[in-house]
């Protein structure tokens, strides 16, 4: 009992020392707290909008698809596949059949490779957002057998614009050389630059009679109630289908390069972390040892008056917990207030480098989110950090030796 | 009688290097007659033939007509007639260019570098296949490697290197011909790892149009299992009229 009320008292004879370790445990931790939010919720909104742009949470494919992508590798979908995924419904969303092939983009002398998509636009404009990724014109109607929405740089780069007639080249189901007229419709930009630089979005049913496919497809996307369901999903529909003859592949198979840059990305946070840990370690250590060398002469009396080596560091112990308690208290306050606040406003870049995140399919305006992981990673960091710059200061209180102590001056 | 042994075994010398060397010689004749006769088989001054190609794959198989007409190596029209879906389109070569007309969009494409590897309408053969037929006399090296037996008829095996800077896309060439003719029965292609990619299996021999000629032929490409495509003529007419025109690409556009 003793020691806590020399403890405490020992903390506010040296007020601002103390309240300076506080400060930088308060704004190391909070600060970590905020980034460790901030980068999940950017790496969610990530995933999510090239999920929800694109790919969808699952994809049905006709087994070895996804190695190999070819026209060839398509099937029909059936009614038992249907019965299979309005079985496995409510955690099913939604879902839409898709063609996807590679081709040739002309306009007069100039063209471009392109990435021919046949959507079913009622379907699709269900999960996959597309009308708000229009930038000009309008999304292709139901049924709509001649028209075409062209990724905006690829428009750009053609030189087309709304009713303009695209030449489009590629292969058929069949190999053989196929060749279809399709009149722009609408421009959209999306979070794929890839899609924006090169992708033709035609009817489903257009692009089976372009490329000779009857009612064949080679895709259908998944949409699933939340994210985390993918894999309980997933694991539903290989057990429902002949996996002689099917595959199904998860978002991050599909998008490999994303779950790299995700991963690349929370190397640099770690980084940028590790940093920020070690300018905390320091000023703990820094203010610990000075309190314990500037001190010298005091625990020496302590110790001539019977306290054993382990009181001493008990004491120096619980003056640390209760600054670290002080400062985690103010810490968390401040950085989840901060990172809850950001879920709700997001913090905006755009204006700032907009293009660049563009380029890497982002958005620039970043939502923190906010979950019990990514507080506590940060709380437990800082803690290892401050119990480790306190062993120093702590040994040499411990070994000092009382005579030479008392009478040093 | 040191130096008549000297003198004897000198001789002996001589005259195995001069006979390996004329069997070398002679090899290296022959097989570049082979493979003269090989090129020239099909090839008169000019050629009108009709074909007929069937592509199999392994769950489907489908058959198209074809009018082809050629002249030399460097020209030649192919126009499709049947199925329907696929009638019309028509290939020019000409001047080391493919164009293609497409009926749907009724325009003419240039077949560009990026589709070369592409397969040609369907087919286990790409549009570089059609575009550069190489020369297997003056693109390749050539020598005979051994006696073979395909189908019953004795055959020579001559294996083509590809000369240096020779436009040519396979490492190496092992074709099977009748000793007695000359006559390809079977080309083996490889690449430059060494494995082999293709066969191309010669059937029906006989005569047509006053030469004797394979009338059907078949090729497997050895990385996809189950697929082979296959050529029957139908009818070959050598050292055919064909006026200048033809292989134009205002006929390409206009004919039809």
């Amino acid at each position: 009992m003793i020691l806590l009320k020399m403890a405490w008292r020992n903390i506010w004879r040296h007020r601002w020392r103390s309240v300076l370790t506080i400060g930088a445990i308060v704004f190391g931790l909070s600060l970590n707290i905020w980034a460790f939010c901030l980068t999940e919720g950017s790496h969610e909104q990530w995933i999510r909008n090239s999920v929800e742009s694109f790919s969808g949470h699952l994809q049905i494919h006709r087994a070895g698809y996804q190695d190999d992508p070819s026209l060839r590798l398509s099937f029909k979908p059936d009614s038992s596949l249907f019965q299979l995924l309005r079985q496995t419904n409510p955690s099913v969303r939604d879902w839409g059949a898709r063609i996807n092939t590679f081709g040739l983009a002309s306009v007069g002398e100039t063209s471009f490779a392109a990435m021919i998509v046949g959507i079913e636009p009622e379907r699709e404009a269900r999960f996959i957002h597309w009308g708000s990724k229009i930038e000009h014109g309008e999304y292709l109607a139901a049924g709509d057998m001649h028209g075409v929405l062209i990724g905006a740089d690829l428009a750009k780069n053609l030189e087309v614009g709304l009713g303009d007639t695209v030449i489009i080249v590629t292969q058929d189901f069949y190999g053989s050389l196929a060749g279809a007229l399709r009149v722009v419709r609408g421009m959209f930009r999306s979070y794929s630059p890839e899609l924006d630089r090169s992708g033709l979005l035609v009817s489903l049913h257009s692009a089976q009679e372009m490329l000779s496919m009857g009612d064949r497809v080679n895709a259908i996307v998944v949409m699933v109630s939340s994210s985390e369901e993918v894999e309980t999903v997933q694991t539903a529909l290989v057990q429902g289908l002949d996996n002689e003859k099917m595959e199904v592949i998860p978002w991050y198979e599909i998008l490999p390069d994303i779950v790299q840059a995700v991963e690349l990305d929370n190397v640099f946070g770690l980084l940028t972390n590790a940093i920020l840990l070690l300018v905390i370690g320091f000023m703990v250590l820094n203010t610990f040892l000075m309190s314990v060398l500037e001190r010298m002469r005091e625990f020496g009396i302590m110790r001539s008056l019977g306290a054993s080596p382990a009181r001493v560091i008990g004491l120096i112990a619980l003056e640390a917990f209760f600054l670290i308690l002080v400062g985690y208290a103010l810490a968390n306050a401040i950085g989840v207030t901060a990172s809850w606040y950001n879920s709700i406003h997001p913090l905006d870049f755009s204006g700032y480098g907009e293009e660049v995140y563009k380029m890497y399919g982002m958005d620039p305006r970043i939502y923190a989110h906010l979950t019990l992981k990514m507080v506590l990673y940060p709380n437990l960091m800082v803690l290892a950090v401050i119990a480790l710059s306190l062993v120093y200061p702590a040994w040499r209180a411990s070994r000092i030796k009382p005579a030479e102590a008392v009478f040093r001056r | 009688m040191i130096s008549r042994a000297c003198r004897i075994a000198l001789g002996a010398v001589i005259l195995l290097t001069a006979g390996s060397l004329r069997a070398v010689e002679l090899d290296s004749t022959l097989a570049r007659r082979i493979a003269e006769h090989a090129d020239t088989l099909w090839r008169g001054k000019s050629s009108h033939a009709t074909y007929r190609m069937t592509v199999v794959r392994p769950d489907w198989s489908r058959s198209m007509t074809m009018e082809s007409r050629e002249r030399g190596k460097d020209l030649s029209f192919i126009e499709v007639s049947e199925p329907p879906r696929e009638a019309g389109t028509a290939f020019l070569k000409r001047e080391g260019q493919m164009w293609s007309w497409l009926p749907d969009i009724e325009r003419t494409i240039k077949i560009p570098p990026s589709m070369m590897m592409d397969s040609w309408m369907g087919s286990d053969f790409t549009n570089d296949d059609l575009l550069h037929e190489s020369s297997l006399s003056d693109d390749y090296t050539h020598n005979v490697l051994a006696l073979d037996t395909v189908d019953a008829s004795p055959a020579y095996v001559v294996e083509l290197k590809p000369r240096p800077q020779a436009p040519v896309v396979w490492d190496r060439i092992l074709i099977w011909v009748r000793v007695s003719d000359f006559i390809p029965l079977q080309e083996e292609y490889y690449d430059e790892r060494g494995r082999k990619i293709r066969t191309m299996y010669f059937k029906d021999i006989g005569l047509i149009s006053g030469r004797t000629i394979p009338k059907r032929f078949i090729l497997e490409p050895h990385l996809k299992k189950g697929q082979r495509t296959e050529f029957e003529i139908l009818e070959l007419e050598f050292n055919a009229k064909i006026p200048d025109r033809i292989f134009t690409r205002q006929h390409l556009e206009r004919s039809r």
